[in-house]
């Protein structure tokens, strides 16, 4: 297996450590003036998500962890599995609940997600920023009113609850960002 | 850099180099200047120097600091001396390191630890009052430090605990490394990251296997006449009462040789004309390096050298 050594570290450089891949966010060279060089790391387990923090001596070597980031179409979920294609080769991957997590929420056919392959298998899926979703329930809409900042819970074609202006109606679209779960505006079309 | 940032920055580096030379001025230690390219290069294996090609002639090396020089100095009778020079270490660019660096180093011919670091401290106060940084200084053993900090000694621990100790900290393939290595690791991530910042640090008295280039101490041999200095949270200079004793000198160089070798790193000959100087006898003295690049960025109130060198190394 290919190897990494500390004074090739950077951030977004895919490592193994103790069997898990993680990615490096941040690297710092420690070093005092009479003694050892340290590489001091931040590094995120891709299979968790956790960030910690951890120090490499310089000069030691690490193994690369098999992990490549492939934009991919998400196509249907049958119950158990969701699908997704890689639109360069037509190759569909099928990733499970542990990888895809509280991505699920905001998956929408046909858009582009960023999947980790580890090994070749979908490790973690990252939604687009911004998707467009349509509310399946929410209390009626109170029209007009755009200027007192109420908010009301709705439901999305996913399942996912968001919160949005008093405004919003059954039946819309709305644009949301993934990254905070935040309502952001009305779909343009909708 | 904007004008306006780089005009700063000039002026306050040569406002700092002023401020040095008129410290030693006024204590008659005389300025002196030694060779950047050298026949030999340090032994240390944690210091890599650059090596520079000369014709067909054996290389040169880029001095990683002047001290070898110095000592020769002394040694053929001058008087206390300071310089302040270029120093090159490959492979060391980070937010505070720039393989380029400029070191301030001097020799004074008689005085023990606590008078060279309180020199060395008053020195740093006194080149942070240009920016009207008022910090105060503080005395405090390797031993105390680490006690009240890590809540224990480190210096008494046995190989095996210091290894559970720097895993615990997050250093990966502990047990495969020395004890100053160890040392090195839980000292900066245990200490030295929780000492206050605004307040200039002399830690005294570093366990043996850091000695360097250091005298054991008379009273613990477990001891090294070494001494640091830390300011803003980070090392500012460290220096020595230096080791006059021309074999156990070349036992610590030929050790350093044999980890060379032992660990992959390029051979480096021992500076036979050093240890020649030190057998003529080094006069009693105490020496000290302290980078002023460092004390610059804490002057000039930034985090890393990139906001402060007009040229630095990754955008030369």
């Amino acid at each position: 297996m290919a190897g990494y050594n500390t004074n090739e570290f950077r951030s977004g450089l895919k490592i193994m450590l103790d069997g898990d891949p993680y990615t490096i966010v941040e690297n710092i060279l420690v070093k005092p003036g009479k003694g050892q060089a340290f590489s001091r790391v931040k590094i995120r387990n891709l299979k968790t998500g956790r960030v910690v923090d951890k120090t490499f001596k310089s000069g030691d070597s690490v193994d690369a962890a098999d992990v490549m980031e492939v934009d991919m179409q998400y196509l249907y979920a049958d119950g158990e599995d969701w699908h997704f294609m890689d639109q360069n080769t037509f190759e569909q991957h099928a990733a499970n609940k542990v990888a895809v997590g509280d991505a699920a929420l905001w998956l929408k056919e046909q858009d582009i997600c960023v999947v980790t392959l580890y090994n070749g298998a979908p490790l973690s899926i990252q939604p687009p920023n911004f998707v467009e979703l349509k509310i399946v329930e929410t209390d009626p809409g109170l029209k007009g009113d755009t200027a007192t900042g109420g908010i009301k819970p709705a439901y999305l074609e996913t399942g996912a609850m968001v919160r949005v202006p008093l405004f919003v109606d059954q039946g819309e679209s709305i644009r949301i960002d993934t990254r905070s779960g935040e309502y952001v505006s009305r779909a343009k079309d909708s | 850099m904007s004008q306006s940032g780089l005009i700063k920055t000039l002026k306050l580096r040569a406002e700092l180099l002023a401020a040095v030379r008129s410290f030693f001025a006024q204590r008659s230690v005389l300025e002196v200047e030694t060779p950047v390219l050298g026949a030999t290069a340090v032994t240390d294996p944690n210091i890599q120097s650059f090596v520079v090609a000369d014709d067909n002639k054996p290389p040169r090396y880029l001095q990683s600091s002047p001290e070898f020089f110095m000592k020769r100095l002394l040694v053929d009778g001058a008087p206390d001396i300071y310089q302040i020079t270029k120093a090159f270490r490959q492979a060391e660019a980070g937010a505070r390191h720039n393989p380029e660096f400029t070191l301030i180093e001097w020799y004074r011919r008689e005085f023990d630890l606590a008078q060279i670091s309180q020199e060395t401290a008053e020195l740093v106060q006194q080149l942070l009052l240009i920016r009207e940084i008022s910090l105060p200084i503080q005395r405090i053993s390797y031993r105390a430090a680490c006690q009240q900090m890590l809540g224990l000694d480190l210096i008494e621990q046995s190989l095996q605990s210091l290894i559970q100790l720097a895993t615990k900290q997050g250093l990966v393939a502990a047990d495969k490394l020395p004890r100053a290595a160890l040392y090195d690791f839980i000292f900066d991530q245990g200490v030295v990251a929780c000492l206050p910042q605004d307040v200039i640090h002399i830690v005294e008295y570093y366990p043996a296997e850091q000695a360097s280039l250091a005298q054991l101490s008379q009273a613990d041999a477990q001891l090294a006449e070494r001494f640091e200095i830390f300011a803003g949270g980070f090392e500012l200079a460290n220096g020595f009462l230096e080791l006059r004793d021309a074999e156990e000198q070349r036992q610590r160089f030929q050790q350093d040789v044999q980890i060379r070798s032992q660990q992959g790193l390029p051979a480096v000959a021992i500076d036979e004309t050093f240890i020649a100087a030190l057998q003529q006898g080094l006069p009693a003295c105490a020496g000290v390096a302290l980078g002023l690049d460092r004390v610059h960025l804490i002057a000039a109130q930034v985090e890393s050298l990139d906001q402060l060198l007009p040229f630095p190394w990754s955008a030369l």
